[in-house]
């Protein structure tokens, strides 16, 4: 195979092929047994009071994180959960561009200015010579890497882990099922 | 001599031999195309496949003063692979969908175009790409995405001859940009993921008659068609989908060949299966065999050999060698095909160790397995079909290298004509590190990586050396960058706009130097103010 471009196969398939896969995991995802049934209203509270801050839902929120609007109708029930206790395990992924074969991903950026001051954010790009950055002031911070003191990436997401003691089981579906309920 | 009086003695030379050969491309022209580096006359500017250029006007001390001179968009989607061809002022290139065109290559305004009507059931594994064409006499060369071969009239871009090579339908294409040697017009198929049975054509340059067809798998009672089990070998794949290299002092082709079908599942094609992910030694007379040599046996991890082969003379030693897709870069004579070395130049997991031959090794558990396993390099390769370039000044070998591991998983499919014949399914590997790439600078003699430049994401993009000290290389952000070849120092970089999916290149018109990249959906040139 010469080159796909994509982030796994599925080259050389038809339209039909490929959708037949989309119906088959769409199908898989409405049947899963461990879907959890929650408090929607719960969970928008709980939302609202720890986690707007650095995440948008229908316009309102912070920036900082991605746009959780619709992220409960692209992902599986594990893989928000997952997102939720441990984020660092898969970085969301952000921009993405046409003719790019990967996208940009939630990566953290510190760097250290010429003058000395510190910025930590979250890539919103990057590229060999440049790197544009969501800080945690939720501005974006636009510079050129030779022009930096110090530019140093982390796998390590900005968004703390909640594990069980923090966020419990039965929180965390609350507030998946108000992700659920406004994706619809 | 200063660099500035060898560049004007360089510029006058080509201008020489410009006027004194307008508009006829012969295949001594082909032959002596370093004399003539004002153009760009086959696929990897030369037939020892360097894509060096020896264009030096633009230079280490004058490289950041690079602008763009124009550009030129095809306005189609998709991969834009191509490397374009120069003949005397002329620009031939090729675009997505089976497009080509003909420019003026000082302004990059068009001088004519050619769009095919392809079928709407053609089956293009990666992409409706194509990545050039082969200039001889007065006419172009391409191969199709609909199995055709098609000869243009070079000025005014009219079809001379078109001749169907093979079923398109079957899933064979033609994506590779062909090789006019004397009198013929020499190209190989695509389609290793259809199950094709692969082959390498020669067509006569001035009818279209096929002169020869060597199958890269035998079939019954030919040499090597005891590698494969029962009647897999008519599937077999063992695509040649990259173009060739060519040695006139042994009148030897040098030619590689991809997977073997289906690309991931070695179960039912038990056996070496030749000629798989080899390179052949093929006289262009009559298309015979003189020898051959595999690079990873029974493949089971897509890892087509279709790299780019370089010839480099060594003293008294002939060479050639291949930075290959899975990991290794192996140094061969190219007399006889003996192999001389076989280092690793990126992350492999899947070799415990050499054969008698001296050829890496597949580990016991480096197979694909039904729930899955990581192994390195990924299916895409460490490396994949971007060009190499040897710079003679350096002795350096550049390849670009992609950094990936995948999870390779297999399950039973049944072939079925002109259907997606993988046997597989692979996918990005938690386990390893996130993809990244880089430009490596390999020493041919010792296969040891001198130094390397880190993209931020694996690219695409080839590299293209030139006298001027310069090492040029596009990413996957977007980026052209120009690095001193001796080392890895950015010297100059522009922000085109769309990711690199081609391999550079040089040429001269009136004495002004020009590097062309494709990127996005445009071709980019660019030279000093």
């Amino acid at each position: 195979m010469p080159a796909n471009g994509t982030n796994g196969q599925g080259v050389g398939m038809t339209d039909e092929e490929i959708w037949q896969i989309i119906s088959y995991l769409r199908s898989i995802r409405l049947k899963a047994p461990s879907e959890p049934v929650g408090n929607p209203r719960h969970g928008e509270q709980l939302f609202d009071g720890s986690c707007s801050s650095c995440h948008m839902i229908n316009g309102k929120g912070g920036r900082l994180g991605p746009d959780l609007s619709s992220v409960a109708g692209s992902r599986t029930m594990n893989s928000l959960i997952e997102s939720v206790r441990n984020p660092s395990a898969h970085l969301a992924w952000g921009l993405t561009e046409a003719t790019k074969e990967f996208p940009q991903e939630y990566e953290t950026v510190t760097v250290v200015s010429t003058s000395g001051q510190q910025i930590t954010g979250v890539a919103l790009n990057e590229d060999q010579f440049t790197v544009q950055l969501m800080d945690i002031s939720q501005h974006i911070q636009l510079l050129e890497k030779d022009k930096l003191r110090s530019f140093q990436k982390s796998r390590q997401s900005l968004m703390p882990p909640f594990p069980a003691d923090r966020l419990s089981d039965e929180d965390l579906r609350d507030i998946i099922a108000y992700l659920e309920s406004v994706a619809q | 001599m200063s660099s500035r009086t060898r560049s004007w003695i360089v510029l006058l030379i080509a201008a020489f031999y410009s006027a004194h050969a307008l508009g006829q491309v012969t295949f001594d022209r082909l032959l002596r195309s370093g004399a003539e580096p004002q153009n760009w006359l086959t696929y990897s500017g030369d037939y020892g496949g360097h894509r060096f250029s020896g264009l030096d006007q633009v230079n280490t001390r004058n490289a950041s003063a690079l602008v763009a001179k124009w550009v030129y968009q095809t306005a189609a989607t998709g991969k834009f692979e191509t490397t374009p061809l120069v003949v005397d002022g002329i620009l031939y290139a090729t675009g997505q969908d089976d497009r080509a065109f003909a420019l003026d290559a000082r302004s990059g305004r068009p001088i004519w175009q050619y769009q095919r009507t392809l079928p709407s059931d053609i089956r293009p594994c990666c992409g409706r790409v194509n990545r050039g064409v082969a200039v001889l006499g007065d006419k172009v060369y391409l191969g199709t995405l609909d199995a055709h071969v098609v000869a243009l009239d070079a000025k005014t871009g009219n079809v001379i001859w078109d001749v169907t090579a093979a079923d398109y339908r079957k899933g064979y294409s033609f994506t590779a940009a062909p090789l006019a040697l004397k009198g013929l017009i020499i190209l190989g198929v695509s389609g290793g993921e259809y199950g094709i049975r692969g082959f390498i054509d020669a067509y006569d340059a001035t009818t279209g008659d096929r002169k020869w067809r060597f199958y890269t798998v035998p079939g019954p009672g030919e040499p090597g068609h005891e590698t494969w089990e029962g009647e897999s070998w008519k599937v077999g794949g063992a695509p040649a989908w990259m173009t060739g290299v060519y040695d006139p002092a042994t009148n030897q082709l040098f030619w590689t060949t991809g997977n073997p079908s289906p690309s991931n599942r070695g179960e039912g094609r038990a056996g070496d299966n030749l000629y798989s992910n080899s390179l052949l030694a093929l006289n262009p007379e009559n298309g015979k065999l003189n020898w051959y040599f595999q690079f990873t046996r029974h493949d089971e991890h897509d890892w087509d050999a279709t790299q780019i082969p370089v010839m480099i003379d060594s003293g008294d030693k002939h060479l050639l060698a291949q930075a290959n897709r899975n990991g290794f870069f192996y140094v061969l004579d190219r007399t006889t095909g003996r192999l001389l070395s076989a280092n690793a130049y990126s992350r492999t997991t899947w070799s415990d160790g050499k054969d008698a031959q001296g050829r890496p090794r597949a580990g016991k558990d480096s197979s694909p397995t039904l729930q899955g396993h990581t192994v390195c390099p990924g299916a895409l390769g460490a490396t994949n079909w971007m060009s190499p370039s040897f710079d003679p000044q350096t002795d350096l070998f550049y390849v670009t290298a992609r950094e990936q591991c995948d999870v390779f998983s297999t399950a039973p499919q049944p072939y079925e004509a002109g259907h997606a014949y993988y046997g597989s399914a692979y996918f990005p590997s938690d386990q390893a590190e996130p993809y990244r790439g880089a430009v490596r600078a390999i020493n041919a003699a010792t296969g040891q990586v001198k130094w390397e430049f880190r993209h931020v994401s694996p690219t695409w993009s080839g590299v293209l050396s030139t006298a001027g000290g310069l090492l040029f290389t596009g990413d996957a952000e977007g980026n052209f960058i120009a690095l001193s070849a001796a080392d890895n120092k950015p010297l100059w970089h522009f922000q085109m706009g769309g990711a690199v999916y081609a391999s550079p290149m040089a040429y001269a018109v009136d004495g002004k130097e020009y590097i062309a990249i494709a990127a996005g959906s445009s071709l980019y040139a660019f030279g000093l103010p």
